[in-house]
């Protein structure tokens, strides 16, 4: 965990403390949990490759999120090698996601690496269906719900709100976009302006999932990064996404969600 | 449960399968099975390219991993996936050892004091030795196909719940396997097709190491 990770944010998106765990009480916990019962693997996680800080004093919010919008692919299907990290252990798996964007829905399966199914999950129009669990992780809860919840927070809600409030650091852009319950806020930096890092702050204050995004690398006409740590702090645990493949999902991703 | 999950990975690194409808046809099951135990009891090694495709309802097209396998006759086992991320996974002397690319750990377990892995190194000796009569005890079996030949496996016990079958084909030559599929209640399928298999060749030493050389950046 580094300084940031430490911290929460204030009405501004300003970092203040993070959330207190509770892992293992509520159904996000299967992730956690699961981990530690299927790995037996310490580590120590790898820090995430940074692109060097330009100044962004003149930055026009409204140009970098209209620029940061036209590098989003609206549909894709990704590969990826998923690490789970829970307490310095480590589960590694095989994810494969359709998403499109545009109608909120995904379609997701993880494997182990040698192919077995751990889940497969979708989403359609906002809605999380759990297609399968393995049996060894119905213990932890609503696994389903939990995958779908991390998936949203890494692939989807990636534009800020056009009538959200900017601070602009003179190294970073950051908008926050207040919501019902709490804030979401996005950081765009780096000599492209892209979306570095995602977060959500609860009603008092407490960072409770944070997402970084580097490694970007153009596929086709779109920006993808090919990099992304997830990190919960309600339920402490991180999930580390590396991209192997990335392109165009085979058929409209709804259609298949029951 | 856990032990549950555990055989259904051996299953996966295994398995081969066959659509149903291929009809069996009356051949007496027992009777291959003892021949094609004959003939892979005088196998010393194996080692093979392999494709795994998982047809999985959620996607219109499959998710394939390569990589390569070996097994030797004292029971080495080793099963590297190259693509689409770097795993590999190794029994020998008593030992299971995995390793991946994604965190470059290698996870290292003593199999004999571990009842768990102990019955994961049995199945991958009885699957890939082609000891087929030992899995009478939790399988159903009959012929699936004479050409190729082809055996299909029903479970018996608590693990039909997951997988409907396992169908094993064998090559031209019935020496060794051709393709394992293997076929789960939910209608998703993985399929192993074994290709370049090398019989009775000595195996690089290479193969046993972790992390594997090849598969260093």
């Amino acid at each position: 965990m580094n300084a940031h990770n430490m911290n929460a944010c204030n009405r501004e998106g300003r970092p203040l403390r993070r959330s207190p765990g509770r892992w293992l009480v509520l159904p996000g916990a299967w992730l956690a949990a699961g981990v530690a019962a299927l790995s037996g693997c310490a580590t120590i996680l790898p820090l995430l490759p940074e692109s060097p800080a330009v100044a962004t004093d003149g930055w026009s919010a409204n140009a970098v999120r209209a620029n940061f919008a036209h590098t989003l692919a609206p549909s894709f299907h990704a590969v990826n090698g998923v690490v789970f990290t829970y307490r310095g252990r480590t589960m590694t798996a095989l994810g494969v996601t359709d998403a499109d964007r545009a109608t909120n829905s995904f379609n997701a399966t993880c494997l182990t690496p040698s192919g077995l199914t751990i889940f497969d999950v979708g989403m359609n129009d906002g809605i999380v269906t759990t297609r399968f669990v393995v049996a060894e992780f119905n213990q932890f809860g609503d696994v389903g719900r939990a995958v779908g919840a991390d998936i949203w927070r890494v692939h989807f809600d990636c534009l800020p709100d056009t009538h959200a409030s900017v601070a602009n650091t003179g190294r970073e852009l950051r908008f926050t976009s207040f919501r019902d319950s709490g804030a979401l806020v996005h950081v765009f930096a780096g000599a492209d302006r892209l979306l570095v890092r995602k977060y959500w702050c609860d009603v008092s204050g407490h960072i409770v999932w944070d997402v970084r995004y580097a490694d970007y690398r153009a596929v086709g006409e779109y920006r993808f990064p090919f990099w992304v740590r997830l990190t919960n702090y309600q339920y402490d645990y991180t999930l580390d996404v590396r991209a192997k493949q990335i392109g165009p999902p085979a058929v409209r991703v709804g259609e298949r969600n029951g | 449960m856990r032990i549950r999950m555990w055989l259904l990975l051996v299953i996966v690194l295994c398995g081969c399968i066959i659509r149903a409808d291929d009809a069996a046809v009356p051949l007496a099951a027992d009777t291959v099975l003892a021949g094609l135990e004959t003939q892979f009891a005088a196998l010393q090694s194996v080692s093979s390219e392999f494709v795994q495709e998982k047809h999985l309802a959620l996607f219109r097209d499959p998710i394939v991993l390569k990589g390569s396998m070996a097994i030797r006759k004292d029971g080495a086992f080793a099963w590297h996936v190259r693509e689409p991320l770097r795993y590999s996974f190794l029994m020998q002397e008593g030992r299971l050892r995995q390793w991946d690319g994604e965190t470059d750990k290698i996870q290292e377990i003593a199999v004999r004091s571990n009842p768990v892995f102990q019955t994961i190194f049995t199945q991958l000796r009885r699957w890939f030795s082609g000891r087929f009569s030992e899995l009478r005890a939790n399988y159903g079996v009959a012929i699936a196909g004479t050409n190729p030949l082809a055996l299909r496996f029903t479970p018996q016990d608590a693990t039909r719940k997951v997988i409907a079958g396992i169908v094993v084909v064998l090559r031209d030559d019935t020496r060794y396997i051709q393709r394992v599929t293997i076929e789960e209640t939910s209608g998703d399928r993985t399929v192993i097709t074994f290709t370049n298999t090398v019989l009775n060749s000595t195996i690089d030493a290479s193969v046993w190491l972790l992390p594997p050389p090849q598969n260093k950046p």
